[in-house]
């Protein structure tokens, strides 16, 4: 069975001046994995996003690309244009805090129309069919669609945005601490709503967390986070239950039980 | 008459150098070209690109014609004619037809222009994109990567929120498949005579010193979704003067009881109408 | 045939954080599990028994040796990669562990659906294959469509059974399964098991009740000879 390798990270570091922000990344990812990427304040996993994601252009190493259409491409030597259409067509990032990822100055079904006009669409009617689509699937109200962001609820925010990004079809989907400021109950639901939804659409995604819980629940495997380097990975239940590193024992040990 | 000024008021150097971007400006229509704007005169918003693009390209012997929304009488359009007037010594028409170079503010004349004539809008802001994205750094790159769905999204904002597109003026059009462009504030009435133009049409920013152009024979498109073209403005009235049921209207309220007049908004279009129906 | 096969591997845990202690579990294990076979790990508790189970799920890793399952090519599970891993999970090795791990707020009858739309065979019909199974296991009607978040340690183990039973597994790897079960209970699990011995799925299982080996097991393996000897 043959699945095709999407994303392949080589020797990835960034530094911020001195303080090394990431250094020498390796790792694949294959269409329709769920990547986790843990650590710590200060390990680096954020600004491994920032970079995977093309926010911000490393210090050096290569990301190779595959995407449906037009076979594998150096992500980093990629002219500015085909950078910026890729990054608001074939992939989309869900930030922690909802409020950057989306326009507060257009309604609900803006922002959703927003990815899809960036792909060209001429008509109306879709647009906000589509619109509805999605959040019904997000399990935000249909109707509330001309609503601005500031009217909805940190979840419902949250949401948006998922409905936002992936309105457009995307290949990989990066996620900041998709539940960071939210409330517990408000986070499980919004786990819930991830979980179903990328069981039904085969969405590749990196999703990048403190909470092991998160990881638990969501991603197939693990890359785990310390001072820049990945000091271990797997599958996520493997790295999760016969931790082999001192530092994820250290991690797994620390988890409170409820 | 000797006024101690160059003719057209400009020195050549500058002149010069207003007419390179011109010419910039016609090979990529739409585009806004920054150019080196002089002090004119008047104050900023008083048309000081439009002086500034007339007065390079205006020759002994052009006949100018300048409009106010479509009125040759308004103080703004007399005044500016008597100006190149006293600079340049040149003949000034009120009639669109007898005219080689027009200056407009926010109106497009009725009778259609030729292929000798050159039109030049005034322009209070050349980027279309302004309200909706303040960093002109940022709008300089939409415009590079054509990346124009902020302007889709605000007219889909618009038919969700009141049914149908607002805007009515400075309604945006996608010039020669490619730029975004700003029509200047003309009704959106006059929007689809952009399209295809036998004259050339030059546009002058004074304030943000801009220069765009749309050669002759371009395609200009308003803006619009398949499924909610883009439609102009109608009257059940006609003019009151001269019976036109085909030009822009204005309306005039005549008297403290709020009754209303239509009337041409274009004078010399009025006028020629009422003289072809005697 | 050959299903699976386990050469020199060895198991040892180290708590770097507890003093870099050793635990040596089990050592230089070689053996090969045939299709159809029914194989009783046994041993004295603590002995590595679930240990092994998981390492044939991917779920421990083995510290040296490979552990190869013979699909229609070769996968060795200790250094696989990680989507071959769920591969193999998702269609051909089930297992069946003494705790239900549970998504929250997920109903009984979606997590056992689950199984089925993964593998891709949920069609118009499972749904009724699904409520017969829970039937049989005597899960009620009235709990399908709650969370066995707050149910009892049996009621969870059978959700959990049927979880794994439905599914179209080559290898079943069963921990306890009929441990938190009634006598009535356990046969219907039983005969359930047979049924899939009757299917040539190959089946590992760790129970205690040796009447229960002696019912369904046709091979026992005993882990005290991997025992690592400077324990």
């Amino acid at each position: 069975m043959n699945i095709k390798k999407i994303m392949h990270v080589e020797n990835l570091t960034h530094f911020y001046g001195n303080q090394i922000g990431c250094k020498n990344i390796n790792f694949d990812l294959y269409k329709g994995e769920i990547l986790g990427i843990v650590g710590e304040s200060g390990s680096g996993k954020s600004t491994l996003l920032k970079c995977l994601s093309g926010e911000i252009s490393p210090s050096a190493g290569k990301i190779n690309i595959s995407l449906d259409q037009g076979g594998v491409k150096d992500f980093l030597s990629l002219p500015e244009q085909e950078k910026r259409h890729l990054m608001r067509s074939m992939w989309g990032i869900v930030h922690q805090n909802p409020r950057d990822g989306l326009n507060l100055r257009i309604s609900a079904g803006g922002n959703i129309a927003e990815r899809l006009l960036n792909v060209s669409e001429k008509n109306y009617s879709f647009l906000r069919n589509t619109g509805k689509y999605w959040m019904k699937k997000t399990e935000m109200d249909p109707d509330r669609i001309d609503e601005f962001p500031l009217s909805f609820s940190g979840g419902m925010q949250q949401r948006l945005q998922i409905s936002k990004i992936l309105s457009s079809n995307p290949q990989i989907v990066f996620m900041d601490e998709p539940t960071g400021g939210l409330d517990v109950s408000v986070q499980a639901k919004i786990l819930d709503t991830i979980k179903s939804i990328v069981r039904d659409i085969n969405v590749t995604m990196i999703i990048v967390t403190h909470d092991l819980a998160v990881v638990r629940f969501l991603t197939d495997k693990l890359l785990v986070m310390k001072d820049g380097i990945i000091v271990e990975s797997g599958l996520t239940d493997r790295v999760l239950d016969d931790p082999q590193h001192s530092y994820t024992q250290l991690l797994t040990s620390s988890i409170l039980q409820v | 008459m000797k006024t101690g000024f160059n003719f057209a008021y400009l020195d050549e150097a500058t002149k010069r150098m207003i007419r390179r971007k011109i010419l910039k400006a016609v090979c990529i229509p739409g585009y806004q070209c920054p150019f080196g704007g002089r002090e004119m005169p008047l104050a900023y918003g008083w048309g000081t690109g439009g002086i500034q693009v007339t007065a390079s390209i205006i020759g002994k012997q052009d006949i100018l014609k300048v409009i106010d929304q479509g009125a040759d009488d308004t103080t703004n359009a007399v005044s500016i004619k008597n100006f190149f007037k006293r600079v340049c010594n040149i003949m000034t028409t009120d009639k669109t037809a007898e005219a080689s170079l027009i200056q407009t503010r926010h109106r497009i004349p009725e009778t259609t222009l030729n292929k000798d004539q050159i039109i030049v809008y005034q322009v209070p802001q050349p980027e279309p994109l302004r309200k909706l994205e303040p960093k002109e750094k940022e709008t300089r790159k939409l415009h590079a990567y054509k990346e124009y769905a902020l302007m889709h999204v605000k007219l889909y904002e618009e038919i969700s929120q009141f049914g149908s597109v607002i805007k009515t003026w400075a309604y945006p059009v996608e010039t020669n498949n490619r730029y975004i462009t700003d029509p200047t504030p003309i009704p959106k009435f006059d929007n689809p005579k952009m399209n295809n133009m036998e004259a050339l049409q030059l546009f002058g920013a004074g304030r943000e010193k801009r220069i765009y152009a749309i050669p002759p024979y371009t395609k200009v498109k308003s803006l619009d979704f398949d499924d909610h073209p883009f439609e102009i403005q109608t009257w059940d009235e006609c003019c009151s003067i001269c019976g036109s049921t085909k030009s822009y209207l204005d309306e005039i309220i005549i008297n403290n009881e709020g009754e209303k007049n239509f009337i041409c908004s274009d004078t010399d279009f009025c006028k020629s109408n009422l003289e072809k129906n005697k | 045939m050959k299903i699976i096969e386990l050469k020199n591997v060895n198991k040892k845990f180290i708590l770097h954080n507890q003093k870099g202690t050793v635990l040596k579990v089990l050592k230089n294990i070689n053996l090969e599990i045939k299709t159809g076979e029914c194989i009783a790990l046994v041993g004295k508790s603590g002995i590595g028994k679930s240990t092994f189970l998981k390492m044939l799920y991917g779920n421990y890793l083995p510290s040296s040796g490979e552990i190869n399952i013979y699909n229609n090519n070769k996968i060795n599970i200790a250094n696989a990669l990680e989507h071959q891993i769920i591969n193999l999970r998702r269609y051909f090795i089930g297992y069946v562990s003494q705790f239900l791990r549970v998504l929250p707020r997920v109903p009984i009858i979606e997590i056992v659906s689950d199984t089925l739309k993964q593998q891709s065979l949920f069609d118009e019909h499972s749904l009724i294959k699904i409520k017969k199974l829970l039937s049989e296991l005597n899960i009620q009607e009235s709990m399908w469509n709650l969370s066995p978040l707050t149910f009892s340690g049996g009621e969870q183990q059978r959700v959990n059974l049927a979880k794994t039973l439905i599914g179209n597994y080559s290898i079943l790897l069963l921990d306890e399964p009929t441990a938190s079960l009634d006598d009535i209970n356990k046969s219907i699990v039983i005969d359930m098991i047979k049924s899939k011995l009757k299917k040539d799925v190959t089946i590992i299982v760790i129970v205690h009740d040796k009447k229960i080996r002696n019912e369904i097991c046709t091979r026992e393996i005993n882990l005290e000879k991997y025992i690592p000897n400077d324990n």
